[in-house]
């Protein structure tokens, strides 16, 4: 990864964490419903902007980089509307469920860019790819659950599962993401560049 | 209306199982696709990277070959024509010499003369053989003509060289380079065509110069200087492949829609002289 993509990854890790620490506080330390569904609210929108950021840093296409880059604002406004309009105090699953949507689409158009490269190294050599592989199974495992949450969130029997799932798709997220900043991306691509060859051909008469 | 809904009796939905685990079945494909097509694409890339190194080592085994031909045909042209030439005047002019009559030291010195002036003759035809002088001082169009006048003298063939438009002359290397490929062809058509004429034309268009050989004899066509190009044989062809790279231009191997001659062009970028 570079410098910069490094540092943007380590900014969403830093902000994702403290945000954590805070939903526990809320949640279990102050038991207080609305700060809670409140802070995943703002858990929400900076997750959505961090990653959209991070990964926009990677699509070459600049049209659809803009695209993902500038969807942030539609987005603030949709979950400001979604705050505003909500009767009563709950978790954001709308949002949610338009987040992942998105971001899994941007995901597989930055495979689909991935495929388009004329490459020397395999791309499971690089962080970005664990990364992507990461939120594309934490997208892709909580999608249908949080279609269904709004109406099975309050019954004890459902929670137990989503529980279940949730924690099994966060921890192998966390697992493949662990993997990818593990990883040191190789330059094999630059090193092998210009291998010329060149001979003194003024030497060679033919007759 | 964007949510779905649970089946009221606590348990979890088959919908929601089955769309879960469609989703991740989908997203796993698609990584599981993009690592195969991308370990085709390297392979893809690995296999031309070895075929361009394949093709890259027979032009260089071509011009090493091709150097030592030359080196040979050098070394036996001085051993076997000018050293006995060298070798006969200095018989004429041993130590005897001075006790000779002076008839005879008069033609002994004539005779060692003449040797001497053919041994002259022959390093000069072997010097110009190497660099043309015509090419080097009156550039690639004189010596051109020189060339195919020089053929045409011989009476086996009739040749002719047209330049159009030659007012900026190419480079001295690539007037170089494209003086020997024509030389090559030249000695290609005269050795293995048997043609009646040999016709060289000369014309720019855009940033490219062409030129422009036709004959009547048996010639090739791409495919077969491809072919020839990747075998063992045709040392010659591969010798004009090397000097066409090193010119950044291109060769073409054509017959005439009547099949009544045989086209060879050479398509050369243009970089005037300074």
């Amino acid at each position: 990864m570079k410098t910069k993509n490094k540092k943007v990854f380590f900014l969403y890790t830093f902000i994702i964490t403290l945000l954590v620490i805070i939903v526990y506080i809320t949640r279990y330390i102050n038991d207080s419903l609305e700060q809670y569904y409140f802070v995943t609210r703002i858990y929400n929108i900076l997750e959505y902007s961090l990653l959209a950021y991070f990964f926009s840093l990677y699509i070459k296409n600049r049209f659809v980089r803009k695209a993902l880059l500038y969807s942030f604002f539609p987005f603030i406004l949709f979950c400001v509307y979604d705050f505003m309009s909500a009767k009563d105090a709950t978790l954001a699953f709308l949002p949610l469920i338009i987040e992942y949507l998105v971001l899994l689409i941007f995901i597989i158009y930055f495979f689909f860019e991935v495929m388009q490269e004329n490459v020397v190294t395999p791309i499971y050599t690089k962080a970005i790819f664990w990364i992507s592989v990461a939120f594309i199974i934490n997208f892709s495992g909580n999608f249908f659950l949080f279609i269904y949450s709004k109406t099975g969130y309050n019954d004890e029997a459902f929670r137990r599962q989503f529980t279940i799932i949730y924690s099994s798709v966060t921890i192998l997220k966390n697992i493949l993401l662990c993997v990818g900043v593990s990883l040191k991306d190789n330059n094999a691509d630059s090193s092998l560049k210009n291998i010329t060859f060149e001979s003194e051909f003024d030497a060679i008469q033919p007759f | 209306m964007f949510f779905l809904q649970t089946t009221g009796s606590g348990g979890i939905s088959p919908f929601m199982f089955l769309g879960t685990l469609g989703m991740l079945t989908l997203a796993i494909g698609i990584v599981g696709f993009v690592i195969f097509h991308q370990r085709k694409v390297i392979r893809y890339n690995s296999e031309l990277k070895r075929l361009e190194e394949e093709k890259q080592q027979v032009l260089l085994n071509a011009s090493i070959r091709f150097q030592e031909e030359e080196r040979n045909r050098i070394a036996a042209d001085l051993h076997d024509d000018a050293g006995p030439l060298l070798a006969t005047a200095r018989l004429y002019l041993n130590e005897n010499l001075v006790n000779q009559e002076k008839a005879q030291q008069l033609q002994s010195i004539y005779s060692a003369k003449q040797i001497i002036d053919d041994a002259i003759l022959l390093i000069r035809n072997i010097s110009h053989s190497l660099m043309p002088p015509t090419l080097k001082n009156f550039g690639l169009e004189s010596a051109a003509n020189d060339l195919f006048q020089k053929i045409s003298g011989s009476g086996s063939l009739n040749a002719s060289a047209r330049f159009h438009d030659y007012r900026v002359r190419l480079k001295v290397d690539q007037e170089l380079l494209v003086f020997r490929v024509i030389q090559e062809l030249i000695n290609n058509i005269i050795k293995h065509s048997n043609a009646g004429f040999i016709h060289l034309t000369q014309n720019n268009s855009g940033n490219h110069m062409y030129f422009r050989l036709h004959h009547d004899g048996t010639g090739i066509v791409q495919a077969d200087f491809e072919k020839l190009n990747h075998s063992a044989m045709g040392l010659g062809l591969k010798n004009i492949a090397s000097r066409m790279k090193v010119l950044k231009g291109r060769i073409f191997f054509e017959i005439d829609p009547s099949h009544t001659y045989y086209k060879v062009t050479l398509e050369v970028p243009r970089e005037p002289a300074i």
